[in-house]
């Protein structure tokens, strides 16, 4: 054996060590790597369904790590579960723009969604729809429409005998320029510089009377002021004025025009005079 | 004679529970008309909206032995099957009721805020179910925040609570029968996911 020889064959078994060490790292780390997959995958799976988010970095420096994991994977199991590693990933991903994309949407906005989600989950209980108990009412006084033919003079006649005391015809008042100077000299000289309670007031005025009265004061020939229930009436000018916020009555006027009168003559003693330095 | 006059109670009473050995076709008919009519209805009961009618009416009107009347239903439930209807079994005040239920969708009878609610405890009670839901904390989650009104949280816990979805122990808000026969397990789960969106 020559010296050549013997250095031939130390580079041999150098050569032979230096490919069993190489092996044998391969295989601790690709046992290592496995692991790694395994723990991402255990981890992303659980966060998907607690549809807890991993923040963008966390996410992609997982990713950077078993990036070049395929190239270690030789059994079919470890490449199944790379592969639903990287199923994981996406889903993450998805998760993640949802997530950003709900947090765009106004709470009023997610609590409608809420709702209807909730509304398609349910299965409604059938039922026929009525009540349990039957609403008691008077047959005898329940309105009823009749729908009379113009046509049929006789049939309406016959009609407005029989429920005479239903029908009131209808009755169109028509006020003169005369009548309405006469209503208003009427109330100036009965209301003026007086104090009135307001339902006295229904009780005296006819509906043509009130819509005079309501007339004269939009015109500023009256001014009324209320005090407590009582209403004061005095005459408008530029001098005793008053300027403020006007508020309006309902009166609903409960007399007829020609009972009006009587009242009036009744009720003008409980009227209250009132003294021209008070207001 | 006492213990003699007792027996001959006992008898007669046994003697007047009619057992029907077989129910003709005709008589069944008409039969499950009426049941279709009752276990369709709605009515109220002490306060609370209910559908269908209770094992123990049931046993009153027909008359039959239990085992008959369980029988009955059960021919009843292939019967209603075929119109896409199903029976079912609840138990309110601490009894047995029957009700029918579509097979598919059917409008819900709440109202917007009344589902949101509802979603709510569902939410609450699915999660965490042992921490006791409780109005305040149904405030919590929707006042406070500012995504719903104060009066209509109560107004809507108070339709929930009579419409048979809610009841209430104590302070403590938990399911009614209609909330566990309108939402399945995996319905329930679902309201619970997306609860944590809201």
């Amino acid at each position: 054996m020559t010296d050549q020889d013997a250095t031939n064959e130390d580079k041999i078994s150098e050569g032979q060590m230096s490919s069993k060490i190489t092996v044998e790292d391969t295989i601790e780390w690709s046992t290592e790597i496995f692991q790694m997959l395994f723990e991402l995958e255990k981890k992303y799976s659980k966060s998907i369904k607690k549809k807890e988010v991993v923040t963008v970095s966390e996410a992609e420096d997982d990713r950077s790590k078993v990036s070049d994991a395929y190239l270690y994977l030789k059994t079919q199991k470890e490449n199944l579960i790379d592969s639903a590693l990287y199923e994981d990933f996406i889903d993450m991903n998805e998760l993640r723009e949802i997530s950003y994309l709900e947090q765009l949407l106004l709470p009023e906005q997610r609590l409608e969604d809420f709702a209807k989600t909730i509304a398609k989950l349910s299965q409604a209980v059938f039922y026929t729809a009525s009540q349990n108990r039957f609403n008691i009412t008077n047959v005898s006084e329940v309105l009823s429409k009749d729908i009379i033919n113009l046509e049929s003079k006789e049939l309406l006649m016959q009609f407005i005998k029989q429920y005479k005391n239903f029908v009131t015809p209808l009755k169109n008042i028509k006020l003169s320029k005369g009548d309405i100077l006469n209503i208003e000299s009427g109330i100036i000289s009965k209301l003026v510089n007086k104090k009135i309670m307001k339902d006295d007031l229904e009780d005296i005025l006819s509906t043509a009377e009130a819509e005079v009265l309501s007339k004269m004061i939009s015109e500023k020939k009256l001014q009324v002021i209320q005090e407590g229930d009582e209403l004061v009436f005095t005459r408008f000018d530029e001098e005793n004025g008053e300027n403020g916020v006007s508020s309006s009555i309902l009166l609903s006027p409960k007399k007829k025009a020609q009972e009006s009168e009587k009242t009036w003559k009744r009720l003008i003693r409980r009227m209250i005079p009132m003294n021209k330095n008070q207001r | 004679m006492e213990e003699t006059h007792q027996k001959d109670d006992t008898n007669e009473q046994e003697s007047e529970i009619i057992l029907p050995p077989s129910i003709s076709d005709e008589e069944k008919g008409i039969l499950f008309k009426e049941l279709t009519t009752i276990l369709s209805r709605k009515w109220e009961k002490e306060k609370t909206i209910v559908f269908g009618s209770s094992e123990m009416d049931l046993l009153l009107a027909t008359g039959f032995d239990i085992g008959t009347l369980r029988e009955v239903i059960e021919e009843y439930k292939s019967f209603i099957h075929i119109l896409g209807l199903e029976v079912i079994e609840f138990i309110f005040d601490e009894e047995r009721w029957y009700c029918l239920k579509t097979d598919y969708y059917a409008p819900s009878e709440l109202q917007q805020s009344e589902l949101v609610i509802l979603g709510v405890v569902v939410g609450f009670l699915e999660v965490d179910k042992p921490k006791p839901v409780t109005t305040e904390r149904i405030k919590e989650k929707l006042v406070v925040m500012g995504k719903m009104k104060e009066y209509l949280v109560d107004a809507s816990l108070r339709r929930l609570l009579r419409f048979g979805y809610l009841q209430r122990k104590q302070n403590e808000w938990l399911y009614n029968y209609r909330t566990l026969i309108e939402f399945g397990e995996e319905e329930r789960k679902k309201i619970a996911e997306e609860f944590r969106k809201i």
